[in-house]
């Protein structure tokens, strides 16, 4: 196959130019620099961070508009529940507790609807001998004696299926729940500049139960707007520890590696400055940012500002302790890997870009903003970092190196090579038996999106909510149930009614379902309560008519909740299912078997299950389906980009063997240690190739243009291992260590975000020291060699 | 009917004036004569952000003795709810509870109901709370005097009512007052957060059988788009009504 080869001396000519130029106009460009800095900080400040659910889905996708159709049609379906626990719920003092919290949420959470459920704030409909009497189970004044409790205890038990959901059978822990009515358009909230509603109400609620006066009856909060806000509150904190404890390891280790302080200063000014860029960019344009992988790409940028600035600074460090002239150095060293940089940057841009496929905004917004970070990263270390270092005086060269021939380093990493060029074939062994294990293990990898997996019991507010979510009581996760009937008023008829208790009788049967609310608890309620409270009127009544009068005496005697579960045209039907906890294969096999069940009693309707479960499902959906695709395209690009640099098809596909061997061996891992796919380690694959690939692009490109001059494989391979092979081992190093803050995070997602993108760019390393070099010259991928190793 | 609930709204602004004339307006409002006996009939519309509609109408009759209030009303629209009947006697003493009496047809019982329901409750699954229409005294609001105000040709009183309590829906309410007629034309009702909740507008204001009487209300709730629309039809004053039309017999018998 004809060669259409780019001319690499011509490029680097070019990169010699522009290098000169730089330098002679070094004080205009920093200027420029300090200009986009400045307003940079002013774009940053408009940034709003997504943090709920809600926002993962793209516009238009079908589960976001069902959610929303949902949502129109029963209101807010985000909720406030506390859960109160104490010796006896009962004692007087406890109730005036229960009661003051329960009024203190209705009052104080700003979205409250204006209606508090709870064991001593809820309207009570009792049947008597001549009619009803609307009260509460617990009067106004507190009882203090024993018959007044006793009373109150009278009142619970003569409606079990009601109380069930609010006290506990041992008395020793209550349920509160506050409902909240509709959230505001977005537009309203940001254009005010206050934070989100969901936002405002989880911290307003932790506000309120963390109140000394409350400790006796130890409140504990769920609902998705209090998650979200600790959500937040923890990533805030715990990012802004990790972050730092990461800079201090990269700022060490550079210090050690480089031993200079512009070695240090560099990459650091150049991370900072893509950084800055890129949140500037994201408020100016509006762009999404989610706060569970916000950290990716400013992390992602720190990395391969390292990565560019020491390959820059370790051929700059090479030439000044040859020769001492520091703008010649500066000139030599942006001549030799100008080239790749940009180039190995372009492959990382679209190996990022890939992620756009994915249906997911989270997953999307990382790709997107982690590639315009390494386009400025890259940007800026290829025209501040050689004015950096251009800045200073010329040096003696080292009389050491000068007699050594190199520095200690690359002559060690030449003796490395010496040895993989004599043991070819058991490496290729090797690397083949591991591949195969880990492409084992690649197919047990499980996505999952519940909190413990993916933030694990460690952290605190993940160990409340679960605590509350495994109580007799409280819930964490609820998903619900949507009939939708073809004709209006066919909801309320008596048939109907029916078949949907029968169905909840079915739903009720999974060991998952906790607890189940419909408007049949309304319906049946107070059929009982106007039948003089008998129990054998618990029941649906015989008419559609009985139906609708009950109801009608429901919304008259204020009643407000009907409207949360039958549709105002009483046409859609909705019952909520609380689960007692996350297990996501065994919900997907409940929720399809709960769903198909519904297809079967109602065939006429539309039966169709959403929420935050439902959501999760679609999500994991997505994020598999995604990932292979995202994987595959950024495969397909980096292996086109590959042929058309090296001029070849075979160099590009032997190329690619390296780079994607990390994402194999990082998808062997995770499956092998049974790691959740989550939402950070479904990033990390198609990132570890887009980092790889920048090795495997110096390694190949440097060999490229030793080759040509020397005409000898083994000669031009030991030439790269020193001048290359030491700036790979100096960069994998450093991100390593980088990356190695995370593990130090309480988080999993967290730890396994800094563990595994470690493994990945270790073995990226070892894959480009090890196997690259086996390749260049198994396949003779430059063309056959004309002088041989004696020769030479 | 439409007096009843027309003082409900109106009462609902009253209260102690936080400049002296502020409270006498209110009272002024309150204490507007609206005969002795009156009888209505009553569409309600609830409309919701869809545009979908619940219509259901209601006739009802009503008489003061003394200070109290009795009340007889029935559904007659939709038909499955047709001939549900309110009994009500609505005591002036606010420490004594109202005598209510609910006839369910389908059932064939009649229910007396004793206790009350919250006032901060919506009424019927509309946008009016039970203390829109009912009976909020004046004195749990803090009234004061905003500004005059001209606008369609009328003179209006603008006052801002402040609950004395918490765990009101509302933080506060301006109410606009026609001067020429003591009618309450419309009321902003704003959240905790201090925004604009729902608003009430009320229309086709004129005298009939000497009394001025309201034809149309429109209560929208700006935050969900959900909106409840009262007509009062056939508004009559001061008719002649037998007491005993008023009685648990009645209420089952129909009209």
């Amino acid at each position: 196959m004809s060669r259409i080869r780019i001319n690499i001396d011509k490029v680097n000519e070019k990169f010699e130019n522009f290098a000169k130029y730089l330098i002679s106009h070094r004080l205009v460009f920093l200027a420029g620099l300090l200009v986009l800095l400045v307003l940079s900080v002013i774009g940053a400040k408009k940034i709003y961070v997504e943090t709920s659910w809600d926002s993962y889905f793209v516009e238009g996708d079908p589960m976001l508009v069902q959610t929303d159709k949902f949502k129109e049609l029963f209101g807010n379906d985000y909720f406030v529940s506390v859960l109160a626990t104490c010796d006896d719920v009962y004692a007087p003092e406890n109730l005036r507790l229960i009661r003051k919290l329960s009024e203190d949420l209705r009052d104080n959470l700003s979205y409250s609807n204006g209606t508090v459920t709870s064991l001593t704030n809820i309207e009570y409909t009792l049947g008597t001998d001549e009619g009803m009497e609307i009260t509460q189970i617990v009067p106004e004044e507190i009882p203090t004696d024993e018959a007044g409790i006793a009373e109150i205890k009278r009142r619970v038990a003569a409606k079990p299926e009601f109380f069930k959901k609010l006290v506990s059978k041992d008395g020793k822990s209550t349920f509160i729940l506050v409902k909240l009515r509709p959230f505001p358009e977005d537009s309203v909230w940001k254009a005010e500049g206050k934070i989100s509603p969901d936002m405002q109400t989880g911290a307003e609620t932790y506000d309120i139960i963390n109140k000394p006066e409350y400790a006796p009856i130890h409140p504990n909060a769920g609902g998705m707007p209090y998650m979200s806000s600790e959500k937040m509150k923890f990533i805030n904190v715990e990012m802004g520890r990790v972050m730092m404890l990461a800079m201090i390891c990269a700022v060490i280790v550079m210090t050690l590696v480089t031993r200079s302080l512009r070695g240090v200063v560099s990459p650091i000014l150049s991370s900072l400055s893509g950084i800055l860029m890129t949140f500037g960019l994201v408020g100016y344009l509006g762009l999404y940012m989610d706060s569970t992988n916000m950290m990716v790409p400013p992390f992602l940028a720190f990395a391969v500002s390292i990565a560019y600035n020491i390959h820059l600074y370790s051929f700059f460090r090479r030439e000044m302790l040859l020769h001492g002239k520091r703008k010649d150095a500066v000139v030599h060293a942006v001549r030799e890997t100008g080239w790749s940089l940009l180039f190995s940057g372009l492959t990382t841009i679209v190996a990022l870009l890939s992620f756009l496929t994915v249906m997911l905004r989270p997953i999307r917004s990382v790709g997107l903003l982690s590639a315009i970070s390494v386009s400025f990263v890259l940007a800026v270390v290829l025209v501040v970092s050689p004015i950096l270092l251009s800045f200073g005086k010329d040096k003696q060269p080292n009389p050491n190196v000068l007699k050594r021939g190199d520095t200690r380093m690359a002559l060690t990493m030449e003796s490395i090579g010496k040895f993989v060029l004599t043991h070819r074939g058991k490496i290729l062994v090797c690397f083949t038996i591991i591949a195969a294990i880990s492409a084992v293990g690649m197919f047990k990898m499980e996505p999952s999106f519940d909190v413990e997996r993916t933030m694990g019991r460690k952290v605190p507010y993940v160990s409340k909510i679960l605590e509350m979510g495994e109580s007799p009581l409280g819930s964490v996760y609820s998903y619900d149930i949507e009939i939708e009937f073809p004709n209006p008023d066919d909801a309320k008829k008596v048939e109907n009614l029916k078949k949907f208790d029968e169905y909840g009788k079915y739903i009720e049967s999974f060991p998952l379902s906790k607890r189940l609310t419909s408007i049949l608890d309304i319906v049946k309620d107070l059929n009982r309560t106007v039948n003089e409270n008998k129990e054998e009127f618990y029941r649906i009544p015989d008419s559609e008519e009985q139906v609708a009068q009950l109801l009608l005496l429901y919304e008259n005697a204020g009643g407000s909740e009907s409207n949360y579960w039958i549709d105002y045209d009483y046409r859609y039907l909705r019952m909520m299912v609380e689960i007692s906890t996350y297990n996501s294969n065994e919900l997907d096999h409940e929720i399809a078997a709960i769903t198909q069940k519904g297809k079967e009693i109602f065939p006429n309707a539309t039966v169709s299950a959403v929420g935050n479960i439902p959501q999760f499902t679609t999500m994991q959906q997505y994020l598999v389906k995604g990932q292979i695709r995202s994987f595959g395209i950024s495969i397909i690009i980096v292996a086109i980009l590959l042929m058309i640099v090296f001029g070849s098809l075979r160099t590009g596909l032997i190329g690619m063997i390296p780079n994607v061997a990390p994402a194999i061996f990082v998808g062997g891992y995770l499956g092998w240690m049974g790691l959740p796919l989550d939402m950070m380690s479904a990033t990390i694959i198609p990132m570890v190739i887009g980092l790889a690939v920048d090795d495997t692009i110096h390694f190949v490109n440097h060999t490229n243009e030793e080759y040509e001059r020397s005409k000898n494989y083994s000669s031009s391979i030991l030439r790269v291992y020193r001048s290359t092979g030491t700036a790979l081992v100096m960069t994998t190093f450093i991100m390593c260590a980088t990356f190695g803050g995370f593990m130090t995070s309480k988080c999993t997602m967290l730890f396994n975000f800094g563990f595994v993108l470690s493994i990945g760019l270790g073995s990226a390393l070892l894959a480009d020291l090890l196997v690259t070099p086996v390749l260049v010259k198994k396949f003779h991928i430059f063309g056959k060699e004309t002088v041989s190793g004696k020769e030479k | 009917m439409k007096k009843f609930f027309m003082a409900t709204l109106l009462s609902a602004s009253f209260l102690f004036a936080a400049e002296p004339n502020a409270r006498d307006i209110m009272i002024k409002v309150k204490n507007r004569p609206d005969g002795d006996t009156r009888s209505s009939s009553m569409e309600m519309k609830l409309v919701n952000k869809s545009g979908g509609t619940r219509v259901r109408k209601i006739t009802s009759y009503a008489m003061d003795v003394g200070e109290d209030t009795k009340t007889i009303m029935f559904f007659l629209y939709p038909n499955d709810v047709k001939g549900t009947g309110f009994l009500t006697v609505n005591y002036d003493d606010v420490n004594k509870e109202d005598d209510k009496w609910l006839y369910l047809p389908a059932l064939k019982k009649t229910r007396r109901i004793s206790g009350k329901s919250s006032k901060t409750d919506y009424f019927m699954g509309s946008d009016f709370t039970y203390d829109d229409i009912g009976k909020r005294n004046v004195d749990e609001d803090t009234h004061k005097f905003v500004r005059e105000e001209s606008a369609n040709g009328f003179d209006y009183y603008v006052i801002e009512s402040t609950p004395k309590k918490s765990g009101e829906i509302f933080s506060k309410k301006l109410v606009w007052i026609r001067k020429d007629c003591d009618v309450v034309e419309k009321v902003e009702f704003y959240d905790k957060l201090g925004k604009l909740h729902r608003q009430m507008v009320a229309s086709d204001i004129k005298k009939v059988d000497g009394f001025w009487t309201i034809g149309k209300m429109v209560m929208q709730n700006v935050q969900t788009g959900h909106s409840t629309e009262l007509l009062f039809l056939d508004p009559k004053f001061n008719i002649q009504l037998d007491s005993k039309i008023f009685s648990v017999n009645k209420l089952e018998r129909g009209l």
